[in-house]
């Protein structure tokens, strides 16, 4: 392994060792194992050298490419020559068809990586420091060639920079070609042909590519269209015409994968620029994407993450509505994972509304997501404002409401409580009230004589023009607990010694298997090393540091627990518990 | 062992618990007793009196005042009702005109009976007194506790009597009345020990069932110190079974000695009937009326166990009523007041088994297919106090809940004993072998169904059916009837017995069930008759025997409750 030295490249011996190694075959491999690459202090003077002894045809630089040198290199040894290439291509005097061949190449070794396609960028830049080649391939493609021209999208966005009249005029041209890649190739090169300030070019432009959506009757076309017309027409919204809106709602009827990853892509790029019928058609059509591609739901659920408003939620909760109910594939809200973190950690008001949308216009699926959501939002310990006014509700459907909460959130009695209670305030009748303040104490707060007494206590105390139900439900709980306590105890009823130990030891097993599983799950226990400690509260262990010397570490032990509360049912009456939620959950509003 | 007696001695109360044992120890001791504690006051101060061979050699007449605990300064001559009036009510009245004539020449001995100890400040009182009233022919004795003790030890549960074993049994089932499970299973154990050293005599007979007698009550008095009766409650069910079982054939008769097992028997029959009776007003009925108070009581976080517990309390509610209304039914030439007040107790036991039912929700779902007993205790209670209307309601609703418990997999009823496989139950619903054989038969849901029949002629099962014959085609669904060979087992249950009534369809309407029940209470009415406990018109003994040992009710005691009589007359 090469040393870096803070001298400068002796260019000569640099020279030599590069021809001999060249000659010799393995350029590619030396330039790594010397460390001739980016991290190299002298790495412009290297390039400089490569470069003049390619262009003084002492050597052929590609020439590594094609004697199959790339197979040697893997994973980052390959990006690190990758780069050297990224950086000589542009100032290479090259023929265009070989260099082509060299790009590809080097894009195709690259995989799936990220980074796999910056030799193109390289090419294009190529591509604009030598112009009459690029026109030349220009001319080529119009006129109409048989070979392969993978990559004339950038001949095209190149040429544009230098030549724009012509460049953009024949991309249009090309949208017309007989020949797909060529169509293709036009389609994604006008999206990334500047045209602003121009605005007749733009409108141009945004025309000719939603007339090829509509035109186009293969599918991967006509998404590449929708998706170069989507990123056009972002660049100015102002003027957005029908066949936009037109050409968007064709491509949403014919709807493929590819066809939903770009609309999510592209909503999550431009919703800030673009209009709200354009966002409800692309949020729309996303309720019908298949989960199963999960590009597309992360795509998804990144851009309903970022483009959540007032104004499109409703499409929004439909759109996932509609995912969560697919009928092969349906997703669970779990994967939604930023969209989830936004609406509870930054848009508690969306949340608010999204859980009163569910509980009253949702379903099962939909409901059942509901917990989840606020299992997040309790970790910033805020409270939500139920924005009921703005869903105007009926007495009866307040009601059916409460209800909902309770079947679908009895776990989490505390966020039942809240909604129960913000919707006592918003009945219009007392006997509404009473209906809902009811269900405070049955089943709420007797399943739950913690977590939802703690909640109910307080705001029962709180000045507002139906307090006197909830201090009923609370004392309703006040008797019932005093009822209970009274009973004292009767030692005839109590299991015996041997019926505990058998439910202790259960108990013990499950758990432990929960623990176990759980442990098998945890990357980060997985990844950490384990020590057992049989004696004391900490431990004391030693390392060396790189001086070789010890250093001594100690570390107290602590306790980590939680805790859960049970509902009673579970005990006194664990199928009518099961029944109710059936009950709860299953019951209908007569619409 | 001693201790244990002398301790349970002085914890007794003076009526019904003391007066109660005192005439099998004096039988057990060879005296004859010609007069016996009656309910209310006193005859002329004598509480008890018997005649009989004293300690030396002579034949006596003894004449009992019985006091509870220890003996006073108050309870000698503190009142009306203390000793001292009442020795002197014995010598002035009884003595002279009392005592039957053909004992009127034997000397008397006045015997003061207490329960504990006479104290040290009325010892003095008391000797002068016996010293300045002993005569001729009469003679004071003093039967304290440690005396009662000695008499018990040697006469009843003396090493003659019972084998070292069966008394280390007894003993640690005292010991053991905190773990009512053990106290039970070494109260058991004493029972077979003892069974092999029962006489072919009936005098061996009595004593056993006096024996039996003695040890629930020390158990019970010993259980009620420590608020736990939970032990004495299921060795007195137990014993009582047992004493039927090995004087049932001689009861029926005639003579002296057949009117003494009587006696006895009754005396063992009471006091599991106080013991049952203690239980359930003092601990159950105070709390009926509480929402899920009883359930909450069970002190446990596991629904099986509230389940098993409030089910145990249920058939033990409902047959102990049965009991008493069988009591009250039986009983002659009571006052107005007696019979208002055990109309009364009848009426607190019906109002607080509704309660119960109403306020713990989750006897609506048996777990146990054999939870079906104890909904038949609870209809024939509820019948004989003519509730149909609860017993249509609450069925309907035991039915309910137990189809929706099968369609969720939820705890529905099985036929698994084992406390540990019942704590596992139910496991997935695709496991179909497991399913299949915990549901393998049932006498559940053609109870429910029958007793649903009988509350309301018109109920109609189309659901239920439905959901019945789709999820348990597989089920035996069937009742059970005695046989030739449910005499000698169905008390002891030490042997399989009776026959299983099977083939009962399920059908929407109900009728087919219902008519296959009555015809075979018509073809089986001679062997069910030829029982014991039925000709002997003590039937309620053969729902403790099968309350007890698990066994179905014998749909017999349908018989007189047919909503087709009108029809098949």
């Amino acid at each position: 392994m090469a040393t870096e030295s803070d001298s400068s490249l002796d260019t000569e011996e640099f020279r030599t060792a590069v021809l001999d190694v060249y000659n010799a075959g393995g350029l590619l491999a030396w330039l790594r194992d010397q460390g001739y690459t980016r991290a190299n202090k002298q790495f412009d003077q290297l390039l400089q050298t490569l470069a003049d002894l390619h262009n003084s045809q002492a050597l052929n630089i590609l020439q590594p490419i094609f004697a199959g040198e790339l197979e040697c290199l893997t994973g980052r040894d390959f990006f690190l020559i990758q780069d050297v290439y990224c950086h000589l291509i542009p100032n290479l005097k090259a023929d265009a068809d070989e260099l082509m061949d060299a790009v590809q190449k080097l894009v195709y070794a690259g995989g799936q990586d990220l980074a796999a396609n910056d030799p193109n960028s390289a090419f294009r830049d190529w591509l604009g420091n030598h112009p009459d080649q690029t026109n030349q391939l220009l001319e080529r493609a119009e006129a109409g060639t048989n070979s392969d021209f993978p990559l004339l999208t950038f001949v095209l966005e190149a040429g544009a920079r230098f030549s724009f009249e012509r460049y953009h005029s024949a991309a249009l041209r090309l949208l017309s070609s007989t020949r797909l890649e060529f169509r293709l190739a036009a389609v994604i090169a006008l999206s990334r042909i500047p045209t602003l300030p121009d605005m007749s070019k733009h409108q141009e432009t945004v025309g000719a590519l939603a007339k090829q959506v509509l035109a186009t009757e293969d599918n991967n076309e006509r998404t590449s269209s929708v998706a170069s017309l989507l990123h056009v027409h972002a660049q100015d919204v102002a003027n957005e015409t029908e066949l936009v809106i037109e050409a968007i709602k064709f491509a949403i009827s014919q709807p493929t994968d590819g066809l939903h990853f770009i609309l999510a892509q592209r909503l999550a790029q431009h919703y800030k620029v673009l209009s709200l019928e354009v966002q409800q058609l692309i949020i729309d059509a996303l309720g019908h994407s298949n989960p199963a591609m999960k590009g597309v739901v992360d795509q998804l659920d990144f851009a309903f993450s970022q483009c959540i408003t007032d104004d499109n939620r409703q499409n929004i909760a439909d759109c996932v509505r509609q995912l969560l109910n697919h009928p092969e594939h349906a997703v669970d809200i779990g994967e939604l994972e930023s969209f989830c973190h936004r609406l509870s950690a930054e848009k508690p008001q969306l949340l608010a509304w999204l859980v009163i949308c569910w509980l009253r216009f949702g379903d099962h699926r939909s409901r059942e997501a509901l917990p989840v959501l606020f299992r997040r939002y309790h970790e910033t310990g805020l409270t939500l404002d139920w924005p009921l006014r703005e869903f105007a509700l009926s007495d009866e459907e307040l009601v059916f409401v409460c209800k909902k909460a309770i079947g679908y959130f009895l776990i989490d009695a505390r966020s039942a409580a809240s909604v129960l209670i913000a919707c006592i305030d918003a009945a219009q009748t007392d006997e509404t009230a009473q209906s809902i303040a009811s269900l405070l104490f049955d089943p709420l707060m007797l399943n739950y004589s913690g977590q939802a007494r703690e909640y109910i206590e307080p705001e029962s105390k709180k000045k507002r023009p139906r307090q006197k139900f909830l201090k009923s439900a609370v004392k309703q709980h006040d008797d019932y607990l005093a009822d209970l306590r009274s009973v004292g105890k009767i030692p005839e009823l109590w299991p015996s010694a041997a019926e505990r130990q058998i439910q202790g030891e259960r108990q013990r097993a499950l758990f432990s298997q929960s623990f176990a599983e759980a442990h098998s799950e945890s990357s980060l226990l997985n990844f950490v090393s384990r020590q057992t400690l049989l004696n004391g509260e900490g431990s004391v262990s030693y390392y060396r540091d790189y001086g070789g010397n010890h250093h001594r570490s100690e570390t107290m032990l602590s306790s980590h627990g939680t805790s859960m509360e049970v509902p009673r049912y579970e005990a006194v009456d664990p199928l009518y518990f099961q029944y109710l939620i059936f009950l709860l959950r299953n019951e209908t509003f007569p619409e | 062992m001693k201790l244990l007696i002398k301790e349970y001695l002085s914890s007794l109360k003076e009526r019904g618990e003391l007066d109660a044992i005192l005439p099998d120890l004096l039988s057990e001791m060879g005296l004859h007793v010609f007069s016996r504690p009656a309910v209310g006051v006193r005859q002329h101060g004598v509480d008890l009196a018997a005649v009989g061979v004293d300690g030396d050699g002579q034949r006596k007449v003894f004449l009992f005042t019985v006091k509870a605990g220890n003996l006073t300064r108050q309870d000698w001559n503190g009142t009306t009702q203390a000793v001292r009036p009442s020795l002197d009510e014995i010598q002035d009245s009884y003595v002279r005109q009392r005592i039957p004539k053909q004992y009127a020449e034997l000397p008397v001995a006045i015997c003061i009976c207490v329960g504990g100890d006479v104290d040290q400040n009325v010892d003095g009182d008391l000797s002068a007194y016996e010293d300045r009233y002993t005569k001729d022919g009469v003679e004071f004795q003093r039967w304290d506790g440690d005396r009662l003790a000695n008499f018990m030890l040697t006469a009843v549960l003396g090493e003659n009597v019972v084998s070292g074993e069966a008394r280390s049994y007894f003993r640690k089932s005292v010991a053991m009345l905190d773990e009512p499970g053990a106290s039970y299973g070494y109260f058991a154990e004493m029972l077979q020990k003892m069974r092999g050293e029962i006489g072919k005599r009936q005098k061996d007979k009595i004593r056993f069932v006096r024996q039996l007698n003695l040890c629930c009550w020390v158990l019970f008095v010993w259980a009620r110190e420590a608020d736990n009766i939970e032990a004495p409650y299921r060795c007195s069910e137990l014993a009582l079974l047992w004493g039927w079982h090995f004087t049932a054939e001689h009861l029926g008769k005639s003579s002296r000695q057949a009117k003494e097992m009587q006696n006895a028997m009754t005396s063992l029959i009471e006091l599991h009937i106080n013991i049952a009776n203690a239980f359930i007003t003092e601990k159950v009925l105070p709390h009926a009326d509480k929402r899920d108070g009883l359930a909450t009581a069970v002190n446990s976080s596991f629904a099986l166990d509230v389940n098993l517990r409030l089910y145990e309390i249920l058939g033990r509610l409902a047959l102990t009523g049965i009991w008493l209304q069988f009591v009250k039914n039986r009983a002659s030439g009571l006052t107005e007041e007696i019979e208002a007040r055990a109309e009364a107790e009848l009426v607190s036991y019906t109002d607080g088994l509704v309660q119960i039912l109403n306020q713990n929700g989750i006897l609506r779902s048996p777990r146990l297919d054999s939870h079906a007993i104890e909904l038949s205790l609870v209809g024939m209670f509820l019948a004989m106090r003519s509730r149909y209307d609860v017993i249509s309601d609450w069925m309907g609703q035991v039915l309910a809940a137990s189809l929706f418990a099968l369609q969720f997999n939820d705890a529905y009823p099985c036929i698994l004993t084992e406390y540990g496989e019942l704590a596992a139950h139910p496991k997935a619903r695709s496991d179909k072998k497991y399913f299949e054989n915990v549901t393998a038969g049932s006498t559940l849901y053609p109870t429910l169904m029958i007793w649903q029949k009988i509350a309301n002629k018109s109920a109609e099962f189309t659901d239920a059916s439905a959901a019945i014959n789709e999820i348990l085609p597989h089920c035996t669904m069937q009742l059970w009837v005695p046989n030739e060979s449910s005499e000698a087992h169905l008390y002891l249950h030490d042997a399989t017995h009776g026959l299983a009534v099977v083939g009962l369809e399920i059908t929407p309407s109900g009728d087919d069930i219902l008519q296959i029940v009555f015809e075979e209470c018509r073809h089986n009415e001679t062997r069910f008759n030829s029982l014991s406990a039925v000709k002997l018109s003590f039937w309620p003994i053969i729902l403790v025997a099968c309350r007890h040992h698990r066994i179905s009710v014998p749909l017999n005691f349908w018989r007189d409750l047919s909503p087709l009589n009108d029809a098949s007359a």
